[in-house]
């Protein structure tokens, strides 16, 4: 009986760990954010920003959080709501890992390993459509464990109706629980898996390559190398390490390794479904770990060492993670220049930038000529083409028809686009144009930014 | 105590390469090639302000320098206590020299006799690639190379007493230079001709191979991070033009390789890595050979710059030359030539003596001949009467020498790491030099706010040309000229094309 309670007091003392483990480090994530500015950081957020903002109603297409945000201070409301879900997140993964870990060290270090995920941290540091879902999905997760199978119906349900595109992560959790607990053979449920995938992937209008190109892959999925969000690269080494370890069960564990691919798939379509990719890439880091922790070694030294260089290498990518998104734009420059630009765009008038700026041009009311949301899902990308043309073109005509044709009366150029993401020297491409002709005139200059109007008439 | 004659022998031999190394190198008042002097930059600024110099507003006109600061450091510590550039001298040399011993501890090791093992000593430290790169230049491959062969040394016959001692070692070596990849790369192949060839392997070794991969890892992680963002895989290169590098693999040729590594050495070595792969077995002469097969692989790939492959090479063939040579001794011991067995060294002798001692004398020569004149010096040492702000350009090789002389802006030297659009910077620097138009040679000194440059032989022989064919009196004046002829473009008289 003792034993019982004193089992239940350490595993609640882990908990509350790992609670404030995870406010420490979300609590660290906004505190630097916001001694450099308060300005929300990415700019894909600002797709969100511009759906409250325009406090659209629940029917124009515009998901449900975001319309509940619209009633409240958004700006606050845009940071604490996903940390405050983060921690009932945890909780809900501390005890789903609870029901599927049984070694307790195992369990502790994987969500030690995850709660320092910069994929984790992302979801729940920045104003995304993935941390709400995330909650219903746990829970729902949560209840087929307990064997609640109607509770966990409407709670697939609900997270369905909030985020869609997760339909494809309810099929996989079901197929993964059809396998563990009712299937007869392993062949049925891969299959469903692959299937899944491959109807997820044909669906999906996403930009982005299919092919495995090792820099996309590690620019785009690895923090440390550059990516936005994804595992940190000693996270991802003790998981392929934990892959290799698990070959000696690989029939129990053939339906994670092909979930894993198929999410993995999935992910390179649609980002933010990465964070299903790192629980499983997480479960395979704490079982690495644990194997390193429990082998016997000739040297106990280097034992030492290399764990704790694992632990620093994992915080180490967290903690740079953070740091990073401390300085992410958008700057207090760029938004003052929005401010300014609000007040002169016209009805109708577009303004021409890079797509990634779309989002924030959208949120201040300013029509761009383009988004990300075009870049990612549109087949063709004909516009894309053509801004890229046009961004190289020195040909004044060509520049000229161009932006006429698209009512174009602005071009917004920040640093970033000066310096490398457009071009790369100070007269190239249309820079050289819109700096030589008297049709262009820098209307604004301050700071990082400078605003280019375009007059025919002149 | 009595102290044993093969001690007596290592130590007058150790003097005796260290005083002739220490000799030739005090010949010169000044290093052999520029990055010596990048080198004594960050020497100075440690020892002054206990910090590398990270952010540089000379080098390039201004630049973040990322680099593994340790041996800086170690420097820096002796410059407090002894006259700079002397020590400094005195101390490379010592690092460099002890190579000698190094490869005496692993020769006697594996070969046990002595002989050989002093002819392998003293092959080894007359690699003419190490004697090139070590013996007037600040540079992080004095430690390297001595320091990579002794943790190998101790790796051989790892246990619990050695770790002690491998894991600081390990650490200096990857804080001294992010070259220690090989090492990472040759226990690798280590372990797998162990593990192919059903070697007994201890378990501490693969614990070993953990901590320095991981060790390797996270300390390259923290340091070059910002450069790989940059850079991506091109910081294999150290971001290094990719003309430069071609023109680094298509000017060797099998000659240079025999030049560089030495005929015995390459013959005998390949003849062993033949054998003990094939026939023979032998857990240690792996080691060499993982370390002589992964340097040979990288360099084949173009992902090892030559200089620091043959110094490897070299090494390890040196070694398992020992161990041929060795295995001839003992063969005809065993047959009707065992009364020619001193014949035989003496001929192994006279032959290194022809093939390795005598090209090594004259390289140690030639080096205190090839160093940078007074004169020379003394025309970067004058750009400090120009305008601080000024920017001074200059084939990349004179640089530095612009910044640490002249203590001026330089448009281009040899760091390439962190530099954006380097290749188009290199290209521009040449055509420059190659050009016959005035208004293009005029619009490079405006794209880069250059007002002065610097014609050297150096220049002349890096480009093949005599003179500089766009200079004409009314735009350059010639503010200097001494062997080295600095002009100043008079930008009063001659405006840019685009202006």
């Amino acid at each position: 009986m003792r034993t019982k309670e004193y089992i239940k007091q350490e595993e609640l003392k882990y908990f509350l760990y790992f609670l404030l483990l995870f406010s420490i480090i979300l609590c660290f994530f906004h505190v630097l954010r916001l001694r450099n500015t308060r300005i929300l950081p990415t700019y894909e957020l600002y797709e969100h920003v511009g759906n409250i903002n325009l406090n659209l109603g629940i029917d124009e297409n515009i998901s449900i959080i975001d319309w509940v945000v619209s009633f409240g201070n958004s700006s606050f409301l845009m940071r604490v709501l996903p940390f405050v879900l983060g921690l009932f997140n945890i909780s809900l993964i501390y005890l789903i890992f609870k029901e599927i870990i049984k070694l307790k060290i195992q369990r502790i270090i994987t969500i030690f390993i995850l709660i320092l995920s910069p994929t984790f941290i992302y979801v729940h540091g920045v104003y995304n459509n993935i941390f709400l879902p995330l909650f219903f999905l746990l829970f729902a997760s949560y209840c087929i464990l307990k064997e609640k199978y109607f509770l966990s119906g409407i709670f697939f349900i609900i997270t369905l109706i909030l985020n869609p595109k997760l339909f494809i992560i309810l099929l996989f959790l079901l197929i993964i629980f059809y396998e563990k607990y009712k299937a007869k053979n392993i062949y049925v449920p891969i299959l469903g898996l692959l299937f899944s995938a491959y109807f997820f992937i044909t669906i999906t209008k996403s930009s982005a390559p299919l092919g495995l190109d090792f820099y996309y892959i590690l620019t785009e999925f690895i923090p440390d190398f550059g990516a936005s969000f994804g595992p940190g690269i000693f996270s991802l080494m003790l998981a392929s390490a934990g892959l290799i370890i698990s070959w000696k069960d690989k029939i129990k564990n053939s339906i994670f390794y092909v979930a894993l691919i198929s999410l993995f798939m999935c992910s390179l379509q649609e980002r933010t479904l990465f964070i299903f990719t790192e629980f499983i890439l997480v479960y395979y880091a704490g079982l690495a770990f644990v194997e390193l922790y429990k082998t016997k070694w000739d040297s106990y030294l280097l034992k030492n060492y290399v764990l704790i260089l694992i632990i620093c290498g994992i915080i180490f990518s967290s903690g740079s993670f953070v740091k990073k998104y401390s300085d992410v734009g958008p700057s207090n420059y760029e938004i003052l220049s929005l401010d300014w630009l609000q007040k002169s765009v016209g009805e109708n008038e577009v303004v021409m930038s890079h797509y990634e700026y779309g989002f924030l041009l959208n949120s201040y009311q300013i029509t761009p000529y383009v988004d990300k949301n075009y870049f990612l899902y549109s087949k063709d990308k004909i516009k894309i083409k053509k801004l890229d043309q046009i961004f190289e073109s020195r040909e004044f005509k060509e520049v000229t028809t161009f932006l006429e044709k698209n009512n174009i009366k602005y071009i917004w150029i920040n640093k970033k686009m000066k310096e490398g993401q457009v071009w790369n020297k100070e007269d190239a491409g249309v820079l050289l144009i819109i700096k030589n002709s008297v049709n262009f005139k820098k209307i604004y200059d301050y700071g990082e930014v400078e605003i280019w109007d375009y007059d025919s008439t002149s | 105590m009595k102290i044993r004659r093969r001690y007596i022998i290592l130590a007058a031999l150790f003097t005796l390469y260290f005083g002739l190394r220490l000799y030739f190198s005090l010949q010169s008042d000044y290093f052999s090639n520029d990055t010596s002097y990048f080198a004594l930059r960050q020497i100075e600024h440690i020892a002054e302000t206990g910090k590398p110099l990270i952010s540089d507003s000379l080098s390039y006109g201004g630049r973040i320098f990322v680099f593994m600061p340790l041996y800086y450091y170690l420097l820096a510590f002796f410059t407090l206590i002894f006259p700079k550039i002397i020590i400094i001298k005195i101390v490379n040399n010592f690092f460099a020299s002890t190579l000698i011993l190094v490869i005496y501890l692993i020769s006697s090791r594996i070969i046990k006799n002595r002989k050989i093992s002093i002819i392998c000593a003293v092959m080894a430290a007359t690699i003419p690639a190490y004697i090139n790169e070590t013996i007037n230049n600040i540079s992080p491959y004095s430690f390297i190379v001595p320091g990579s062969f002794l943790l190998l040394f101790l790796f051989m016959s790892i246990d619990k007493k050695r770790v002690n001692y491998l894991i600081p070692l390990t650490m200096a070596l990857i804080f001294s230079s992010s070259s220690t990849i090989i090492l990472i790369f040759s226990l690798f192949i280590y372990v797998l001709i162990s593990y192919l060839e059903t070697y007994p392997r201890k378990k501490i070794e693969t614990e070993f191979l953990f901590f320095f991969l991981f060790f390797f890892l996270w300390s390259n992680f923290i340091i070059f991070k910002a450069a790989y963002l940059q850079h991506g895989l091109n910081i294999i290169w150290n971001n290094t033009p990719s003309s430069l590098i071609n023109q680094y693999f298509t000017d060797i040729n099998l000659l240079q390789i025999l030049g560089s590594v030495g005929l015995l050495p390459l013959f005998f070595g390949t003849y062993t890595t033949y054998n003990y792969i094939l026939k023979k077995r032998s857990r240690k002469i792996v080691v060499f050979i993982s370390i002589f097969l992964s340097t040979l692989l990288l360099f084949l790939l173009r992902l090892l710059p030559p200089d620091f492959a043959f110094i490897f090479m070299g090494v390890s063939l040196v070694i398992l030359f020992g161990v041929a040579l060795r295995d001839l001794i003992l063969l005809m011991k065993k047959s009707k030539f065992e009364k020619h067995i001193n014949t035989v060294y003496l001929g192994i002798v006279l032959i290194l003596i022809i093939t390795q001692l005598i090209p090594g004398f004259i390289l140690l020569e030639n080096v205190s001949k090839h160093s940078p004149t007074k004169q020379y010096i003394d025309a970067f040492a004058w750009l400090k009467k120009i305008p601080e702000k000024d920017i001074v350009l200059a084939i990349p090789e004179e640089g530095n020498f612009i910044s640490y002389f002249g203590q001026r802006k330089n448009v281009m030297d040899t760091e390439y790491l962190l530099i954006d659009d380097v290749e188009v910077k290199y290209n521009e620097v040449k055509s420059f030099y190659k050009q016959i138009l005035k208004i293009e040679a005029i619009n490079v000194l405006d794209k880069y706010n250059a007002e002065y440059f610097v014609f050297s032989e150096k220049t002349k022989n890096k480009y093949g040309i005599d003179t500089l064919r766009f200079v004409d009196e009314e735009c350059f004046d010639v503010v200097y000229n001494n062997t080295v002829i600095i002009y100043k473009w008079d930008k009063q008289e001659c405006v840019p094309k685009n202006t």
